[in-house]
């Protein structure tokens, strides 16, 4: 289940792929960074919508090019301390400019919603097993904060 | 026994007249929000619904520790900043929800060893009524920032750095991108020319400066830190126009936040980033992020600066005349007095008036711990003599900071039948202690014994005033929570071979002149380590020269005459 930063639930209609040995590409997918750059000629010809996912250790940059062509990209939790994502939806948004969907999957933890649709994230796929009521309820949990961040609009701030 | 008298007869705080930080609507309900969030957290961890595991991120942020015996909680004083109607709650928290007992850190902030889970809601209700919290002093995030103890009315004062420690606890307070860094982080800014905030040894050292044309501004340092490496800080930048800190700040914590080591948690902290990317291309790095986000609005606007700034006039002092002439009198016919006055009291910036240190590191007691009973007498001496007001130190010590000089010795026997009144600051038995053993589940060896141990072997003020400036700390365990590193003597437990074993630093400092301390030699047991100390103390007396205190006579003469005394060899 996604929960949408407008605070909405959506089925999620993406297979996230990790594995590629093994495997059909079609639409429907969130492909791994690597792989799309491998094989970028090919999923540009045969897909209608581009997906990949960016794992915390991976560089941006890689990304730069192609950036308008593609229209989501999710970043990967693979611990939920892990908070690279955080920095990396700020920057994707800030120095990149980038105005396609963000998405958080992997392993983050409801506390945290808040802050991703602060720094720029639009959707989280809340990991199986996890009551979607506490992530709503925490994703609405503070009316107010002090900094300004990356997607300020959509909370009150002191500035 | 204490339970059920406690009742706040003194005004609200926000009432109360004291220069510091008062919370509008605005700060009421994000401390209410975050409490609802946090009950909701504890009741599904009592319930069942989630497991240790799984509370454990949301209750360290919240200042939530799982110790030995059981959980602790700590809770933030910013920047060390306290009224009398705070103190007030702090020991009404300690008789009911704790053993009587609070205990301050070296981070200015204090801990309760003895909550239980289903009460800490609570406490954080009763802090919230007098605008406290416990928000991010664990876990790894942005800490407590702290401070000069003395900010705002020392006497060699530049500027006055609360304000900028406000704006920085605000901007850090849930920011959205830095609740999970690599590791835990702490800032630490200072407005005077004596470094009393040791911010040589935090992730991010700011010292207020003013340039060539007479201009304020900052002094920035990035990497310093204790721990199993200790490291001071290196320059990032020479001198930032005030206006830009919290994008520079940003900055900083972005690319630490990208960059900074998640393998292994012992090369998480940002000392060893820089070390390891070096300080040009980390410096490089962070001007190249600033330089695109700069302009771009994440700093304060003026107005926003000038509200908060607003909060920290200064009251206008009474005219506080006095006889020196009595008052000199009292000090000769006052040996106690007098050592008091030599060691625990200092220069404010107002004519008349001085600054008063209470020392927690009582003959054979704590250092850090104060009772309920103590903290209410502090309260109400706050009230008495020092305009409410009250400051907490990173040697776990605390102040009073506006006393007329001439109602100094009157306070100094109110100090004395509630037994604050050790006239020890700066001496060798203001100890700072970390809980070792005794409440630590990192411990290798007890640290609070030794404190204890050694004030009571160290407890002829003559003596200790022989002695003259030292430092002493002594940590548990590697983690060198007490920073024995950068004590003058430092004494870390080790475990050997499943016996406690103390290994001693000399010549670390935390001051202007930081160093880090060398270890001496092969370490002492706990039978032993006292007579060590000694012996240490006796070699600095014989090879001392007129005037130099411990650290100065140690870096001339170096480790041999003290390796040589300690180990028998000539
Ligand atoms: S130094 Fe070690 S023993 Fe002492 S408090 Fe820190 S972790 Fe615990």
């Amino acid at each position: 289940m996604l929960l949408n930063k407008d605070g909405s639930n959506s089925k999620n209609l993406s297979t996230i792929i990790h594995d590629t040995e093994d495997f059909t590409l079609h639409n429907d997918q969130i492909l791994p960074l690597d792989y799309w750059l491998k094989n970028k000629a090919e999923i540009k010809q045969k897909l209608n919508r581009i997906v990949i996912w960016v794992n915390s250790d991976e560089d941006l940059d890689s990304l730069k090019e192609d950036l308008p062509s593609i229209s989501l990209i999710a970043f990967n939790f693979p611990k939920y301390g892990d908070g690279r994502a955080f920095s990396m939806a700020h920057l994707l948004r800030g120095k990149y400019e980038y105005k396609g969907h963000i998405r958080a999957i992997g392993s983050p933890i409801a506390d945290q919603a808040q802050f991703l649709f602060r720094c720029g994230v639009d959707s989280i796929d809340i990991p199986n097993g996890q009551s979607l009521e506490i992530w709503t309820t925490e994703s609405k949990r503070m009316s107010r904060f002090y900094q300004r961040s990356e997607q300020n609009d959509l909370i009150h701030s002191r500035y | 026994m204490y339970k059920d008298v406690f009742a706040p007869a003194a005004p609200s705080p926000v009432t109360q007249n004291v220069n510091m930080y008062k919370y509008d609507q605005f700060d009421d309900t994000f401390i209410k929000q975050r409490i609802e969030q946090f009950r909701s957290q504890v009741t599904r961890r009592l319930s069942g619904h989630i497991t240790e595991d799984e509370f454990k991120p949301l209750r360290l942020q919240n200042g939530v520790y799982l110790q030995l015996h059981a959980y602790m909680l700590r809770v933030a004083i910013p920047y060390g900043q306290l009224n009398s109607t705070q103190m007030r709650t702090l020991a009404h928290i300690s008789r009911k929800y704790d053993k009587g007992f609070g205990h301050f850190t070296t981070r200015q902030n204090i801990q309760y060893n003895w909550p239980t889970l289903s009460d800490i809601p609570n406490i954080l209700d009763d802090l919230h009524k007098v605008e406290m919290h416990a928000i991010q002093t664990s876990g790894n995030c942005i800490r407590n920032t702290t401070s000069d103890p003395f900010a705002g009315v020392a006497a060699d004062e530049l500027v006055d750095p609360r304000p900028w420690c406000e704006i920085i606890r605000q901007w850090s307070t849930l920011h959205p991108e830095f609740a999970f860094l690599p590791r835990k982080f702490k800032i630490a800014v200072n407005g005077a020319d004596h470094d009393r905030a040791a911010i040589a040894y935090h992730d991010i050292g700011i010292q207020i400066i003013k340039n060539d044309a007479g201009e304020i501004g900052f002094q920035l340092f990035v990497g310093g830190g204790q721990g199993r490496t200790p490291v001071i800080a290196k320059e990032i930048r020479a001198f930032l126009e005030p206006k830009y800190l919290l994008s520079y700040l940003d900055s900083i914590l972005r690319t630490y936040n990208m960059i900074g080591r998640r393998d292994n948690m012992y090369k998480a902290r940002i000392k060893i980033t820089v070390n390891e990317t070096g300080i040009k291309e980390f410096t490089r790095l962070v001007e190249l992020e600033w330089n695109r986000i700069k302009d771009n609005g994440f700093d304060l606007p003026e107005a926003e600066k000038q509200r908060i700034f607003n909060h920290f006039t200064l009251p206008d002092f009474e005219k506080s005349e006095y006889d020196k002439v009595a008052y000199e009198q009292l000090k000769q016919d006052n040996n106690g007095f007098d050592y008091f006055v030599k060691h625990n009291v200092f220069g404010h910036k107002e004519d008349g008036y001085s600054i008063v240190s209470i020392s927690l590191k009582p003959h054979g007691g704590i250092p850090g711990d104060i009772s309920a009973d103590q903290m209410d007498i502090v309260a109400q001496l706050s009230d008495d003599y020092s305009l409410s007001e009250i400051r907490a130190t990173h040697k776990q010590n605390l102040v009073l900071p506006h006393v007329k000089t001439g109602e100094l010795y009157q306070l100094w026997q109110k100090l004395t039948d509630a037994n604050l009144a050790p006239a020890n600051i700066g001496l060798l038995t203001d100890i700072i202690a970390c809980p070792g053993l005794d409440y630590c589940n990192l411990a290798n060896a007890r640290s609070i014994t030794i404190a204890q141990m050694i004030s009571e072997r160290f407890d002829d003020l003559k003596r200790l005033t022989d002695l003259g400036d030292l430092t002493l700390n002594i940590s548990g365990c590697i983690n060198a929570c007490a920073h024995h590193h950068v004590a003058n003597i430092g004494i870390l437990g080790v475990d050997k071979k499943g016996v406690e074993s103390y290994q001693v630093t000399l010549g670390g400092s935390s001051f202007k002149d930081a160093s880090i301390g060398n270890i001496i030699g092969p370490g002492f047991s706990v039978e032993e380590i006292v007579d060590a100390i000694e012996t240490i103390t006796n070699t600095y007396i014989d090879q001392r020269e007129k005037g130099e205190n411990f650290l100065t006579c140690y870096r001339r003469v170096g480790q041999t005459p003290f390796k040589e005394a300690l180990y028998n060899v000539a």
